[in-house]
């Protein structure tokens, strides 16, 4: 106990060349825990730059190459004129395969926008106002032989092209005949283009919060005396669809269209807006991709996901098409990385230097100590209890040192930050446990340099020795 | 009572020769004050450096109570069983006369409280002749004698057997000197300690009981 005593009472009455080592350590503390705090700092804002920055992409034809590979045909009418008639046929990408491709580590997220007619025993179609004097013909459900007759050919190959192939063929004749309307399902309403564009627009209840909601238009709800809080039941377009899935309606909105919108077939029989889960687990036939918008972890992952993509499966005629530029981001992130290295460097310079400082005042001490060894010694004291006097000494004044400069750098770091960092985005400046446990991790290993000093005079020399020398 | 021998004891410091010490033989007893002189070089010192376990023998042996003391823990040896005052002092400058003398009382493994480690401190200092005001100064705002009174202060203050004290007047006038030998003449005859002091002064060996002159050939009492 006495020796704790005396370690304590050594700090007062050395405290000249105390106060040059604590100083020494602040600085260096300080140097190590703002620099490390800025360092994160910058990391943090590049982060967050990374995490708010959406790099969304879409797959697209790639025009260029599939005219070059399959240049159009020209085809003279009976009146002279020509059209050029291209000479591909891609296959539609379906949900399946957007699922797959959304499947990637390099991806944040993927927003969809997906859609199936569905029939209902109890629903049927809104009648459109245009068209109120004719009557309204659906190809839904038609034999060949009725599709024949009602394009006015002769062959399958002829109803096909009429059709835009032959997948659309299979789905005419595989659909219901009393076909209600289509069930648009999404991940995020702010991707549903008609909802942002405002030519939808929600007036009453709220936009389906889970799986087994929907909103209807008002149009819709009037022809079928829906309202909020009704439940409808709908079933796939398919004939093979049997499954009924009862939808809760949470709201109504209202339909702003123009009289080309108004004459679509999805407009015609009116959208039912759900959940992307409702519509992807109903296990309907024909589910259509509307939208799909991959976005991406970062705008490095790009070339990475495109590369993906096409070992995944997806045509040499496709390509990843980017909503926002690559170097917009790194516009905003290349000065925030400088200072993050540059900080980073400082750290371990402070480190470092801070170290070295130690040890050389530690060194230029040891002919003081030498002399309080020898004369501790010369009185009895054995060579161990001197030796955890001076490191106690050494970790009081390095407890000191950390506490302090733990005060100072959450003084300056908010000050320091702001002059480097023009837009933190918000980002916190307080010392992160990280810091602290750095800055701790430094005054031990400050501590242990200068205590190693201490012990290794204690350890080498006799106390007659050192008593002669300074004598 | 004899207390402390040497025998056959040879001292040759490391990277030379010739020895410092040669084939010593000497015996202390309890209650007297002995006084070693010599001339300069002739390892005056170097003998109370054996003698007070602060050093070893190159051949023959210390026995302190009938034991070697390079087979006893030496740190403890020099905290308890003797006290040494050396020739500058050595004392912690930056500390008070009074840490200095409670420091020896702790490292002999004195376990009172502090406040009685310092009242005993403080009488030993007086008995030395430093008051109490002095006893609280820092030991380099004193003196040349009133740190030798230190310096002894601290050596006897744990009550050792021994007490030996290297040129303690050396420094010092005649009437301090004087005074400092009635010191050591009181800690070995009312005091019963066994003082072995070594010194060039004529002075100062006249206190002495018995007085060993040093030199290169042999040692004889005088």
């Amino acid at each position: 106990m006495y020796i704790i005593k005396n370690s304590l009472k050594n700090l007062v009455r050395n405290k000249g060349r105390n106060f040059i080592i604590l100083f020494v350590a602040f600085l260096t503390l300080t140097s190590v825990t703002l620099s490390f705090a800025i360092w994160k700092i910058s990391d943090s804002s590049i982060q967050r730059y990374k995490d708010s920055f959406f790099m969304d992409a879409t797959i697209d034809y790639d025009w260029e190459k599939l005219e070059k590979d399959f240049p159009p045909t020209e085809i003279v009418n009976e009146d002279g004129s020509v059209t050029q008639e291209s000479s591909f046929e891609l296959e539609e990408l379906t949900l399946k395969d957007y699922q797959k491709f959304s499947h990637s580590n390099c991806l944040k997220s993927t927003q969809f926008v997906i859609s199936a007619q569905f029939a209902s025993e109890n629903l049927t179609p809104v009648p459109n106002n245009l068209h109120k004097n004719q009557e309204i013909v659906s190809i839904d459900g038609m034999t060949l032989e009725e599709l024949m007759k009602f394009f006015h050919v002769n062959t399958r190959e002829e109803v096909v092209k009429e059709l835009g192939g032959e997948t659309e063929l299979k789905k005419v004749l595989d659909t219901k005949d009393d076909t209600a309307g289509s069930l648009v399902g999404y991940t995020d309403i702010s991707y549903v283009e008609e909802f942002v564009n405002k030519e939808k627009n929600l007036t009453q209840g709220h936009f389906p919060e889970k799986d087994g909601e929907c909103i209807v238009s008002s149009k819709y709800a009037e022809h079928n005396k829906l309202k909020i809080g009704d439940t409808i039941e709908v079933s796939g377009p398919s004939k093979s669809d049997t499954k009924i899935i009862p939808l809760k309606i949470t709201g109504i909105y209202e339909a702003s269209l123009s009289e080309t919108m108004a004459e679509a077939w999805g407009e015609f029989y009116g959208s039912v807006y759900t959940t992307y889960d409702t519509v992807a687990d109903s296990d309907f036939h024909w589910i259509s991709p509307i939208r799909v918008v991959f976005q991406l972890k970062d705008p490095d992952s790009a070339e990475r996901f495109e590369k993906e993509l096409y070992q995944k499966g997806m045509s040499e005629y496709r390509f990843l098409s980017y909503a926002n530029e690559k170097s917009e981001y790194q516009k905003n992130t290349e000065p925030l990385k400088n200072i993050s290295h540059i900080a980073e460097i400082f750290t371990l310079c402070a480190v470092v230097i801070g170290s070295a400082m130690i040890l050389l005042i530690s060194l230029l001490n040891v002919r003081e100590r030498k002399y309080e060894v020898g004369v501790l010694r010369a009185m009895g004291m054995k060579k161990s209890a001197v030796a955890v006097e001076f490191v106690f000494e050494t970790l009081v004044m390095m407890v000191v040192g950390f506490v302090l400069s733990i005060l100072a750098s959450t003084l300056l770091s908010q000050p320091i930050a702001d002059v480097l960092i023009e837009n933190l985005n918000g980002a916190s400046t307080n010392l992160s446990p990280a810091a602290i446990l750095l800055c701790g991790l430094t005054a031990l290993g400050l501590s242990v340099i200068s205590g190693l000093c201490s012990v290794f005079t204690v350890m080498r020399h006799e106390p007659m020795k050192i008593l002669s020398e300074r004598n | 009572m004899k207390l402390l021998k040497l025998k056959s004891v040879s001292y040759i410091y490391k990277g030379t020769t010739k020895p410092v010490l040669n084939n010593i033989n000497m015996e202390f007893k309890t209650e007297k004050l002995y006084a070693i002189t010599g001339k300069s070089g002739v390892g005056k010192t170097t003998l109370l450096s054996l003698i007070s376990g602060l050093d070893t023998a190159t051949e023959g042996s210390v026995i302190y109570r009938n034991e070697d003391i390079a087979t006893l823990n030496r740190d403890r040896y020099r905290a308890s069983n003797i006290g040494v005052v050396f020739q500058s002092y050595n004392l912690l400058t930056n500390a008070t006369a009074l840490d200095n003398v409670v420091l020896s009382m702790n490292i002999s493994g004195n376990k009172d409280k502090t406040s009685e480690k310092k009242q005993m401190a403080l009488e030993v200092l007086n008995r030395v002749g430093i008051d109490s005001e002095k006893a609280k100064r820092k030991v380099l705002k004193l003196s040349g004698g009133e740190q030798q009174r230190v310096a002894i202060a601290r050596a006897i203050v744990h009550n050792p057997d021994i007490i030996i004290a290297d040129e303690p007047t050396g420094n010092l006038d005649s009437s301090t000197e004087r005074s400092i030998m009635k010191i050591f003449e009181r800690l070995a005859h009312e005091d019963k300690k066994c003082v072995i002091i070594v010194t060039h002064s004529a002075t100062a060996a006249e206190y002495a009981d018995e007085v060993f002159e040093l030199n290169h050939e042999k040692t004889h009492k005088c």
